[in-house]
């Protein structure tokens, strides 16, 4: 009876285990079909390549501006904006398993809309006099490209970040970033160079006496309150 | 018995490769500052540009993860996103002194600018969005490393089209169209706006 039993486990086992030997075999020969043979993956592995390819795909005009847009000084700033999710157990808490930390490099565009002159904003005195009042020295972009912004590191804890928690994470940092632009000297940077621009273009067409006026920045609105991120340096 | 015991040896030594090797990370996978360390950049520096059009384009990224050879099953994604080119005339190779030709006779005046070019390009994350998102078992998600691996070729795509947008000759137009008025109104009568050979790079 013993005999019995020992030569019927012994026969389960090995069956079993031909059983998963079999099953083993067939998934390496998956692998080695749809895979190895595939000669674009495995140039791909052979390179270190990233596996990640982008489609080449048309664009949309959708609108077309004429602008006048003197730009007169750049700033540039980098920010580390370090992000921790909420955590998906208990809401009052962080999930410190999920950090994000990414380094964005912010580049302003400053000058004047020459769009915002008037008529009554350039009066010529015969032949050789001129007075010019430019509009307010501004932000006339704020640009934070992809190709600006770094993902130093990542750990997604319980959930993967998604891109509208990574936009959540950069929308302050910008926020700040506008305000400090627009309070610092590359303001007056850009209100001296657009003032060196015109006089410049005005001696060339020949006035000797120039007068150039300034509109000054038009007041913030302060009721609105700038979010402010979790960490930034 | 000892042949089956072989066998799940050698499978054994197999599944422990393939772990050993799906472990091993890419250079690619590395997160590096790469480009923007390379590059000196004051934090503000004078500009001379006078910006003519903008373009409003709108893209739809679609990029696919087959993944590494070890790999079971495909992601896709599916993003739209709006980019903003600015065009115009780059003034810091204009000089006026000798750019602009004054004929007080004839109240005329000849100006020959530079060529216009592609100034800047704005690509708010705000306005990226995902349309469509497949990740089939047991892939993991997209990161946003890869996410923004994948905005980035989007950007370089967008940037690739531009001579072939017309955004440079909408620039010209738009620079007679701004400089003429501009001059009459200076006390001009006749008013001649040229361009100069664009810089071959």
């Amino acid at each position: 009876m013993d005999k019995l039993t020992q030569n019927t486990v012994n026969f389960v086992v090995n069956l079993v285990l031909k059983v998963l030997l079999a099953i083993a075999a067939i998934a390496l020969l998956f692998y080695a079909g749809s895979n190895l043979l595939n000669p674009a993956k495995l140039f791909s592995l052979k390179r270190n390549k990233p596996t990640i390819t982008v489609e080449r795909t048309p664009m949309t005009v959708q609108d077309v501006r004429a602008v006048g847009k003197l730009v007169t000084a750049n700033y540039y700033d980098e920010v580390v904006v370090r992000c921790v999710k909420d955590s998906l157990v208990r809401t009052r808490e962080k999930d410190k398993n999920s950090v994000i930390v990414i380094i964005q490099t912010v580049h302003a565009r400053l000058g004047i809309d020459l769009q915002r002159l008037d008529e009554n904003d350039i009066k010529v005195q015969g032949d050789t006099s001129v007075w010019i009042k430019l509009p307010p020295v501004e932000c006339l972009h704020l640009i934070m490209n992809p190709s600006d912004t770094d993902v130093y590191s990542e750990s997604k804890g319980n959930k993967a970040w998604s891109l509208e928690q990574m936009k959540e994470a950069l929308e302050p940092a910008m926020e700040m970033r506008k305000d400090e632009v627009i309070h610092s000297p590359a303001m007056e940077k850009a209100r001296q160079g657009a003032e060196d621009l015109i006089r410049e273009f005005l001696t060339a067409f020949g006035y000797r006496h120039i007068s150039i006026e300034h509109t000054l920045p038009e007041p913030e609105d302060t009721n609105q309150v700038n979010p402010v991120p979790e960490s930034t340096t | 018995m000892d042949k089956t015991a072989h066998s799940l040896q050698w499978l054994l030594a197999a599944v422990l490769i393939l772990l050993a090797a799906a472990g091993c990370k890419s250079p690619a996978d590395q997160a590096s500052l790469r480009d923007a360390a390379l590059e000196r950049i004051d934090q503000i520096s004078a500009e001379r540009q006078l910006e003519l059009v903008e373009f409003e384009i709108r893209k739809f990224v679609k990029a696919e993860d087959k993944g590494s050879f070890w790999s079971i099953g495909t992601k896709k994604i599916l993003l739209s996103c709006k980019a903003y080119l600015q065009a115009g005339i780059d003034l810091s190779d204009f000089n006026p002194m000798t750019d602009v030709l004054i004929d007080e006779e004839r109240k005329s005046v000849t100006i020959t600018l530079p060529s216009p070019t592609l100034l800047s390009m704005d690509m708010p994350l705000d306005e990226v969005m995902v349309e469509d998102k497949k990740v089939s078992f047991p892939r993991s998600e997209f990161t946003m490393t890869a996410l923004n691996q994948i905005l980035r070729a989007g950007e370089k795509q967008i940037l690739d089209c531009v001579p072939t947008l017309g955004i440079l000759d909408d620039a010209k137009q738009n620079a007679r169209l701004f400089f003429e008025p501009a001059m009459k109104h200076l006390g001009f009568q006749s008013v001649h706006v040229s361009f100069k050979e664009p810089v071959k790079e």
